[in-house]
């Protein structure tokens, strides 16, 4: 067991999933697996299956349809996971937060572990907010309470 | 039946604007159509008393505006038969303001973007014609 | 006859960034017809237009679509002005000239990288990206943030830019432009590249026009139609000659894209050059009245603001049509017949961009 959560710990996958914003979040975070952030020196892989994944980033303020998506992927994801908001919009719905389709917050659906605001959040803070989850998760697990 | 009026407002900056009866419209956007117009969209601006919906074109990007104004529960037809890609626009007017559209080729139900969750057209404003039907 | 299966394309799919959902009847590997599924990001931007004060809409609109934001709020705001009667001064134009065309720059670099990354090769993904961070760096040095500019307002513009700004804007695209050069005939003339596009998603100019597509898709075509023609803001001034191409394939279309990102270099190089002195805002008073259209070209094509004021501080209504939105019923004549594999690359070669498209 224990050398699973020590690879879990050192490369996380992430799973992302828009659940409704502008795209601005979004493609930060495809600049964050770009050469110049480069997630992937952490480990960090991006996958596009709920199965594989340990951190799960939502961006948006939650749209009724994106709502039943998201608790899908994310009852679909194994245990341990970590769930991060990206944006200002998926933390409290932001300019959105009156809209009538829009929920407002990711955690209205689904916890959340680490809320990255900004809008759009930049690289810098979504990396920070990736290995904050990360460690979030490695409290909880077998490696830690075992000591 | 009260017949559904023209345009309201004084000052409908929009140049090339034809107002058109709507048993007349699909005859005017065949005709648009036959002269190589490209469809753009169509927009509806609901008063309170009635719809007004624009159809908007563009020739040689020179916009072509028509114009038809419908009490809110009547239908009006579908320009899908002539234009394809109508579908989308006019289905979002279902969704967004419950305007009925007869004959839509591809027809969501008013569900295109509004989620069941919604129970009624999210834009609709309250209906204020005071004068005719009080319904 | 094949055995028929429908399969449901997203919402959530590893080559689709946005959620949409194409539901695909299948025949074998090919493709019968094609039915999407929209309403994921659907927020209701139109109606929350209503409810905001005038000049807090920008900020909205801004936020219809992170990547073509700048233009958004171009758009918008001069359709305000249009009602108001408010004439932003020259330097003002120029200037958002300088900022719609860095973000279509940064939007077409971020396509042909997600081209790239849809068959598989990523190298050129990590690369095109590596590009587009210096486009990424030049805004948030001139604007102060990387996506959501914010740059325009009623009347005029936000920000001004300094020599030293411009001098460095000036040598970035340089730099970009140089890299540019070494990479994108790569991308153009690669087997594989070519392998997977030519040929695929073919729309005459006829269907093009008939199904209302715009932007990159109708140049691609062969229709010479790019709303910079018409000369708003800046555009009459600096001069402007449409790109066109006449295959209609999804190759002709990555080469339209390619080429206008060397067109938006030189347009951001002669804006910022002849960037006249002057003011950058003018007061704007009083409240919308009446009702406006007015149609820019957004990266992805043809974006239309209908604004309708009543005289008070609220709109009337606001109507936004954005080019994904004409876009889509293309990949309902261009899908069928196709091969199941040619999906991502036919559907990511109208650029797809949902949040716009919903609202
Ligand atoms: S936080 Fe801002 S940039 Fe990010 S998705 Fe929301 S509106 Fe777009």
């Amino acid at each position: 067991m224990k050398l699973i959560d020590k690879a879990r710990m050192k490369s996380p996958w992430v799973l992302h999933y828009n659940s409704g914003s502008c795209n601005g979040c979004d493609i930060e975070i495809f600049s964050c697996l770009t050469p110049m952030y480069d997630l992937e020196r952490f480990g960090i892989v991006n996958v596009g299956n709920p199965k594989h994944a340990d951190v799960l980033l939502v961006t948006g303020p939650v749209t009724h349809r994106g709502a039943r998506v998201l608790r899908n992927l994310y009852e679909q994801m194994p245990s341990p996971k970590a769930v991060v908001a990206v944006g200002t919009c998926a933390c409290s719905g932001g300019v959105f937060s009156e809209c009538y389709n829009c929920l407002g917050g990711v955690d209205k659906v689904i916890p959340v572990d680490v809320y990255i605001p900004g809008c759009a959040a930049k690289p810098e803070a979504i990396i920070e907010g990736v290995l904050m989850a990360v460690e979030r998760m490695s409290e909880h697990t077998p490696l830690r309470r075992g000591k | 039946m009260g017949e559904a009026r023209t345009v309201h407002t004084e000052l409908p900056d929009i140049d090339n604007v034809q107002v058109v009866r709507k048993e007349e419209l699909l005859e005017r956007v065949a005709e648009l159509a036959s002269q190589g117009f490209r469809f753009i969209t169509t927009t509806c601006v609901d008063t309170g008393e009635q719809f007004e919906v624009y159809y908007h074109f563009d020739h040689q990007l020179q916009m072509s505006h028509l114009l038809v104004a419908v009490e809110k529960d009547d239908p009006i037809p579908s320009i899908t038969p002539i234009y394809f890609s109508a579908f989308v626009a006019e289905n979002e007017m279902k969704d967004l303001f419950g305007v009925k559209v007869d004959g839509l080729n591809v027809d969501y139900q008013g569900r295109m973007l509004v989620s069941d969750e919604l129970p009624s057209p999210p834009m609709r404003k309250p209906n204020t014609r005071r004068d005719g039907d009080g319904s | 006859m094949g055995v028929k299966t429908i399969l449901p394309f997203g919402p959530q799919h590893p080559v689709l960034p946005e959620p949409i959902q194409l539901r695909i009847t299948l025949e074998d590997e090919n493709i019968g017809q094609v039915l999407p599924a929209l309403g994921y990001v659907h927020r209701g931007i139109e109606k929350a237009g209503e409810k905001n004060d005038y000049p807090l809409n920008v900020y909205l609109v801004e936020r219809v679509c992170g990547i073509c934001s700048a233009t958004h709020g171009l758009a918008y705001c001069m359709a305000v002005e249009k009602l108001l009667a408010v004439e932003p001064p020259l330097r003002a134009n120029y200037l958002r000239v300088v900022w719609t065309e860095l973000h279509r720059l940064h939007s077409h670099l971020l396509w042909l990288g997600l081209l790239a990354d849809a068959f598989g090769f990523e190298s050129l993904f990590m690369q095109i990206w590596r590009i587009r961070e210096m486009v990424m760096d030049a805004l948030e040095k001139t604007a102060g943030n990387r996506v959501i500019i914010s740059v325009n307002t009623i009347g005029g513009v936000r920000r001004d830019l300094t020599e030293e700004q411009i001098e460095e804007t000036l040598r970035t695209l340089a730099e970009c432009e140089k890299q540019l050069n070494a990479i994108l005939p790569v991308i153009l003339e690669d087997y594989t590249v070519r392998k997977r596009t030519v040929g695929k998603g073919v729309l005459t100019a006829d269907q093009a026009l008939r199904l209302g597509a715009v932007g990159p898709v109708l140049r691609a075509s062969g229709v010479a139609q790019d709303l910079r023609m018409t000369g708003y803001a800046a555009y009459g001034e600096l001069g402007f000659e449409p790109i066109v191409e006449t295959a209609g394939d999804c190759y002709a279309r990555a080469v339209v894209r390619a080429r206008e990102c060397f067109q938006t270099i030189d347009l951001v190089r002669r804006a910022l050059q002849n960037l006249p002195e002057g003011d950058i805002l003018t007061k704007p008073r009083g409240n919308p009245n009446g009702r406006a259209i007015v149609r820019v070209e957004a990266p992805r094509g043809e974006l239309l603001y209908f604004v309708a004021g009543n005289g008070t501080k609220n709109l009337e209504r606001m109507r936004v049509r954005t080019p994904t939105l004409a876009n889509v019923p293309t990949l309902l004549e261009m899908l069928p017949g196709a091969e199941f594999a040619d999906v991502p690359v036919i559907t990511l070669s109208i650029d797809p961009c949902i949040s716009c498209t919903e609202r």
